[in-house]
């Protein structure tokens, strides 16, 4: 397997937000000359898994070694991630009615493991006409088979990933998604591949110099109704935690304690439940 | 499979009147043809079916999530939860939707490692 090595580029609150949401969209990095030739090799490669954009240079750097995208995952993964090892193409014809669709690609864990990451990228402009991807904010926390969920269609709070040309988001691996309605007419590319951590779990990102771990907010922005306040804040500090290769040091205590009144006030130096050691 | 109540009161009302205006001699071909069509449109009846994934097992707590079946096919709905046709789970039986199964609370006793959509309600019409 290849590797990569790059700054990192996410600070702990950005870690934060992508352990609570599951995804990070970063909208318009790769340049348009090289959207462009990615599309003309779709259509020379039609196929699911055109793996021969593994052999492009062009491609390699620009889209898989795209700077923003890489310095995302190297703070999410580490030094040396590991390369994608296939290239897979969701290139369909619009129109198309997709009605249901919800689920988590095989091999899901409801863990707060990061050992891969889920890439998903757009060579053309994708508005909502063009069927962009749907997915669950906060859903890799949710436990529910992907058989369980083929009778879901409208999901509150479910956001579509509409987003111009040369866009890349990347996603936990087991976050809810499915594909939408496409009223447009065309052939859309939706390029999607998987990284590889090699390295331990550890704090390497950029540091705030500021950041107190007993004031970083592991709520989601709007209560999430489906779930108990405190139940979201502990599944969000412990993916973040094992991020750091801290878990250990972790031992949840329920009630309002940290992580759940991570946001409260505690400058009286009073932090019930917050790792010792730890900051 | 069973033909619904509601059928089979109206193909009966249009029996009873079909006997009516037979005795008085007033009966007509397009009468009968009524209770054809009635016979017809019993046949291709099929459940509706509403899912609602609520925020709890109260029937007026806020809808998290909807899917719809009506006439054997699912009907597309939006995401938007103010455009849904209905807000919570009581705003769909004051529309006529019957509950057929409640929330198995059997199935989150322990909140630690089931957590799915919500609560989920199914309904019927
Ligand atoms: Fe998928």
């Amino acid at each position: 397997m290849k590797t990569y090595n790059c700054k990192p580029t996410l600070t702990d609150h950005e870690i934060i937000e992508f352990c609570k949401y599951g995804y990070l969209m970063l909208e318009e990095v790769v340049p348009d000359e090289i959207n462009e030739r990615v599309m003309a090799f779709c259509d020379a490669h039609p196929e699911g898994n055109p793996n021969d954009f593994l052999k492009e240079a062009w491609f390699v750097d620009q889209v898989l070694c795209n700077a923003p995208a890489a310095g995302a995952v190297r703070s999410l993964l580490g030094r040396d991630y590991g390369m994608p090892l296939t290239i897979s193409n969701h290139r369909v014809h619009c129109p198309r009615e997709i009605n249901g669709g919800w689920h988590c690609d095989d091999g899901s864990q409801r863990a707060p493991n990061v050992d891969y990451l889920q890439v998903f990228y757009y060579p053309q402009a994708t508005p909502l006409e063009m069927g962009p991807t749907e997915v669950l904010p906060g859903s890799h926390h949710l436990s529910m088979s992907s058989h369980f969920m083929k009778h879901l269609d409208s999901i509150v709070d479910a956001r579509k990933t509409a987003a111009p040309a040369g866009s890349i988001f990347i996603t936990v691996y087991s976050i809810w998604h499915r594909a939408t309605t496409a009223t447009a007419a065309g052939i859309r590319n939706l390029i999607k591949y998987t990284y590889w951590r090699t390295a331990a779990p550890a704090r390497d990102w950029v540091i705030d110099p500021d950041f107190r771990l007993e004031n970083a907010d592991f709520a989601t922005g709007s209560p999430e109704p489906r779930r108990d306040w405190s139940r979201v804040c502990h599944d969000a500090a412990r993916m973040y935690l094992w991020l750091r290769g801290e878990l250990n040091n972790y031992e949840w205590i329920g009630g309002l304690a940290w992580p759940a009144s991570a946001t409260a006030a505690h400058a009286r130096g009073f932090c019930p439940g917050l790792p010792a050691d730890l900051t | 499979m069973a033909v619904p109540t509601a059928h089979l009161t109206h193909i009966r009302n249009q029996l009873e009147k079909c006997r009516n205006k037979l005795a008085q001699g007033s009966l007509t071909r397009d009468d009968l043809q009524t209770i054809i069509d009635a016979l017809d449109e019993a046949e291709r009846h099929v459940q509706d079916i509403l899912y609602i994934q609520a925020a709890s097992t109260a029937l007026e707590s806020p809808v998290l999530g909807m899917s719809l079946y009506a006439n054997g096919r699912r009907i597309p709905l939006p995401s938007n939860r103010t455009e849904l046709p209905y807000q919570s789970v009581i705003e769909a039986m004051r529309d006529g939707w019957h509950i057929i199964s409640f929330p198995n609370t059997a199935l989150v006793m322990d909140d630690s490692i089931t957590y799915g959509l919500g609560c989920e309600f199914i309904l019927e019409k």
